[in-house]
Order: structure tokens, then C-alpha cells, then sequence
């Protein structure tokens, strides 16, 4: 090979190195963005908002190669709950009227496909807010260290269980005891499409008037 | 499920954003890699486009620990210049053809799986990441609306330069020394082949998978192969084929909710079967 060949690739391979450069500055100050824009350019690259799951678990995965939980870099100014703008508290916002019409049923669907549909519904949630949804899925929940609840989720996975996605959810009024099922049980709910601010942190929630519980898994002893 | 069934539940599917952009991608890549696969297969270098996806997720497994926000900024000039390395080095290199390409690719899928052990995506799930990247399962029914215009924009392209370039190609695959005394520059051609090629199978990732990127690229040129004898023909063939196997794949494996890559290899082997009748019951003619 040439010299000026050798020159060339070396140049070549320069410049492909020159891109790891291009990576999330740790002291950044986060870029406020509209929802579902494009990331805007500055001099100093920045990572862009990639809504995720609404809780990050290790049994949650996201699809094709995984990218940054962007909550944690961005700072959420919107109201505790896009569907009650004027509620104080994301998790209390009254009572709630779901109709007949099911915008979004992804019991319907298959696997895989129900995944999908609610991976794009946890990416650009803006656009979903207010719509019913009916949704089938895994019961999961999220414990504190004293092992008392604090997030309520239902887990959706593709056909082989390879990924998974998982959304929050919240049953109206205060919920007698034993409502919910052991961690796992398969479950099904009808609720209305809700986007939610907590300190900053934007996440998605799916408002219920009832839980149903579908297949009973067997207790592990978690509240 | 009956037909009307059917029917139903794809016009159900269909109201989808997610669909609409799986068919948009699916259909613009299919027909890239089977425009280019008819290029591959003369010049026997079938099993580049394998070793170029390895060398992608190789690459995706390096962005991904890099924490970037487009893993393509990555991927694609990695690929690119691993595809120049591979198809521009000619003769003179000491390591030819398959063994580059065999070498390359273990060696990148390994790399890539241990970067993505060593440095497990926070929050994330290695498993599902690394099955979807390499059978592409759910990845073409994940894409964001910037993924499809580039997808779109990266397509267009793809297929232009071919159209505009077809002679060119023409004297390239078949005899580029040929091409090379008639005064083409053929370097400059075979290092913008590389560089579509590269662009295709990064695009092709989000379809089918690394893995089965190299039916995209194969069964369309030979199928066609096994009906017609001209160049004209077989690129005409190969990229109906090619869009009709996706188009057949996606749909199937939305209504029977299987795996989207390997969905469309199936209809790919299914079409070869077929075009291989037709072209034994042709011969007896």
C-alpha cells in the first residue's frame, strides 16, 4: 500500500475517532426542549430527550440498543398531571371519567405488537394524554428499603420476552386493602393517558378507576 | 381467523403510527439492499453484508458505551470504513476476501458483546438489547420519526445513485480491469460502492438484525437469478422481490405477532423456493 493510501486511512480513521468525542459532558446544564422537537445543536453536545419506561427496573429493556434515561438530565416544568393541569399533587387529582371509546387497546394486539405501541406511546407521550387506553400486562411494583409500595407498574413484553417496557399506573380514590395482586400476576386495566411531573422528573401515568386481575401468581410476601 | 378476520386486524395494525413506519422503512431498505445485493453476488463477496452488520453492532456496542444520543453518528463511518477497507483494498492487501471478512466479523461481534457486558447500559436490559440488535425483533416497530426521515432521505439516495450510476456499476461488476483501462476510475466507484453498502446495512440493522442482514442483500439477486440471465433483468427482479418479501414478512409477522427479521427472511426463502421452481420448470422448456 501506498504511502498516500496509508496517510488517507490513518486521516480516515482520525475522524472516526474525533466523533467518540461526541458524547454527554457531565456538568452540562440541561437544555430545556419542546416536546417531540428535534435536539438542537451547540457547541457543546448535549444527550437528547429519548422518553424511556416510566421506571427504570432491571427487568425493563428498551429497544434496539439502549439509550440514556434522559429524566435524569432534563428537568421537567409541567404541571403534576397534563390532564389536571391545576391539581397540586400528580398522584391525587380527583375523581376521573374514563368513556367507552378505547383509543388504544393494546390487549387486542399481540406481544410484540402491544409493546411497540406503548414503547411509542412512553416516546412521545404529549400526544397521548387524555385518551383511553386499555392495557394487559404483568402487575409489578416498585418498594422502598421498609418494603412499602411506592409505584404501582404493569409490565408489557414483545412475544419472546426479550424486551420489555413497563408503565405506571394509578387507581382513583384510596384503594381498599388487597386490591392488588402478588407481584407478576397478569392484570388488565382501562385508564385515561396521563403526563405527570414530580420534582422535575417526567414520567407517564395511566389513570384507573379498576384493576382487573386476570391470572393470580403466587405471593411473595412484598406489600 | 378468517379472511375477513384478517383483513380486519391488519386495517386494525394499520391505524398505527408505528406500522406505517415500519412499512415506509421496511419497503426503502429492502429495496437498497437488493439493488446492491445484485452487485455483491456477481462479485462474490455475498458475505460481506454479514461481516459489515457485525462490524456495526461492534460499532452500536462502542456508541452505546459512549453514551451517545445517535448511535449512527457511530456506526455509519465505522462501517464505512471497514466496507472501503474490505472492498477498496484490491489485490495487494496480504489478507484476501473471505478471511478479511470472517476476521472482521467474529471480531467485532466479540468485541461488542464484551463491551456490552463490561459496560451494561444503566437501567437497561443487555439480553434484550443484544437479541434485538442482532435478529431485530422489535427495532423496526421502535423507530422515532427523525429514524424514518433518515431512513427515507438515506433510501432515496441509495436508489438515485444507482439509477444514475447503472452503467458504471454494469462495467464495474463484471470486469473492472476492463473498466480501468477504458479510463473509468473505477478506486473512486468501488470506495462509493463501499460507502452505500455501509449506509444500507446500518439502515438494514433496524430491519432484520445483524444477523440476518445477508438475506436482504442475497436471496433477492438470486432469486432472480434462478429466472433471468440479463444484468437488466436481475436488477429488476431482484428489487421487486426484495420489496415484495418485506412487504409480505411485515405484514405476516404483525398479524402472527412473530420476530419482524426473521419473519422476512422466511418470506425471502419462500420466495427463493419458488423462483427456483419457476426458473427449473423455464429451463425445461
Amino acid at each position: 500500500m501506498s504511502m498516500k493510501r496509508k496517510i488517507a486511512l490513518i486521516l480516515l480513521l482520525a475522524t472516526a475517532l474525533t466523533l467518540t468525542a461526541c458524547g454527554p459532558q457531565k456538568d452540562a446544564a440541561p437544555v430545556a426542549q419542546e416536546p417531540g422537537s428535534l435536539p438542537t445543536q451547540s457547541a457543546e453536545p448535549e444527550i437528547t430527550p429519548f422518553p424511556q419506561a416510566t421506571f427504570a427496573d432491571q427487568n425493563t429493556g428498551s429497544a434496539g440498543a439502549a439509550t440514556p434515561d434522559p429524566f435524569e438530565q432534563l428537568r421537567y416544568d409541567g404541571p403534576p398531571s397534563a390532564l389536571r393541569p391545576e391539581a397540586r399533587d400528580y398522584q391525587d387529582i380527583g375523581p376521573i371519567e374514563i368513556g367507552e371509546f378505547i383509543h388504544w387497546d393494546l390487549s387486542r394486539m399481540s406481544a410484540t405488537m402491544a409493546y411497540a405501541q406503548l414503547y411509542a406511546m412512553l416516546m412521545q407521550p404529549e400526544g397521548y394524554v387524555g385518551q383511553t387506553v386499555k392495557v394487559q400486562g404483568e402487575y409489578y411494583p416498585l418498594t422502598d428499603d421498609e418494603g412499602i409500595t411506592r409505584v404501582h407498574g404493569v409490565i408489557v413484553s414483545d412475544m419472546a420476552a426479550c424486551c420489555q417496557v413497563g408503565l405506571e399506573f394509578l387507581l382513583t380514590g384510596n384503594p381498599p386493602p388487597g386490591t392488588y395482586p402478588p407481584p407478576m400476576s397478569t392484570v388488565e386495566m382501562t385508564g385515561l393517558f396521563d403526563l405527570c411531573n414530580d420534582g422535575g422528573e417526567k414520567f407517564c401515568v395511566l389513570r384507573i378507576n379498576e384493576l382487573k386481575v386476570l391470572e393470580k401468581a403466587s405471593p411473595s410476601g412484598i406489600n | 381467523m378468517n379472511t375477513g378476520g384478517i383483513w380486519e386486524t391488519l386495517g386494525f395494525y394499520l391505524s398505527y403510527p408505528f406500522v406505517q413506519y415500519a412499512l415506509i422503512v421496511g419497503v426503502l431498505v429492502a429495496l437498497s439492499a437488493s439493488l446492491l445485493g445484485v452487485v455483491l453476488v456477481l462479485r462474490r463477496l455475498s458475505y460481506i453484508g454479514d461481516g459489515l452488520a457485525h462490524v456495526a453492532f461492534g460499532a452500536m456496542a462502542i456508541a452505546t458505551v459512549l453514551n451517545f444520543s445517535n448511535n449512527m453518528l457511530l456506526v455509519l463511518p465505522i462501517t464505512i470504513l471497514f466496507s472501503i477497507l474490505l472492498l477498496h483494498g484490491g489485490r495487494r492487501v496480504k489478507i484476501q476476501g473471505d478471511a478479511a471478512i470472517a476476521m472482521m466479523s467474529v471480531g467485532a461481534l466479540a468485541i461488542g458483546y464484551i463491551l456490552f457486558n463490561l459496560f451494561p447500559p444503566k437501567g437497561g436490559n443487555v439480553s434484550g438489547d443484544v437479541c434485538t440488535t442482532l435478529f431485530g425483533s422489535t427495532s423496526i416497530l421502535t423507530l422515532s420519526q427523525e429514524e424514518v426521515w433518515l431512513s427515507i432521505g438515506l433510501g432515496f439516495v441509495v436508489v438515485v445513485l444507482f439509477v444514475l450510476f447503472y452503467n458504471r456499476v454494469f462495467a464495474l461488476t463484471f470486469d473492472g480491469e476492463f473498466a480501468a483501462a477504458t479510463g473509468m476510475r473505477t478506486g473512486l466507484y468501488n470506495a462509493a460502492v463501499a460507502v452505500v453498502i455501509a449506509t444500507v446495512i446500518s439502515l438494514a440493522m433496524n430491519l432484520v438484525g445483524s444477523l440476518l442482514i445477508s438475506a436482504l442483500l442475497v436471496f433477492p439477486a438470486l432469486s432472480a437469478m434462478r429466472v433471468y440471465k440479463s444484468f437488466r433483468s436481475v436488477v429488476i427482479c431482484a428489487a421487486v422481490f426484495g420489496v415484495t418479501a418485506a412487504l409480505v414478512g411485515i405484514v405476516a409477522s404483525i398479524l402472527a405477532g412473530t420476530p419482524v427479521g426473521a419473519t422476512i427472511v422466511a418470506a425471502d426463502i419462500a420466495g427463493f423456493l419458488l423462483f427456483s421452481l419457476l426458473g427449473a420448470l423455464k429451463g425445461k422448456k
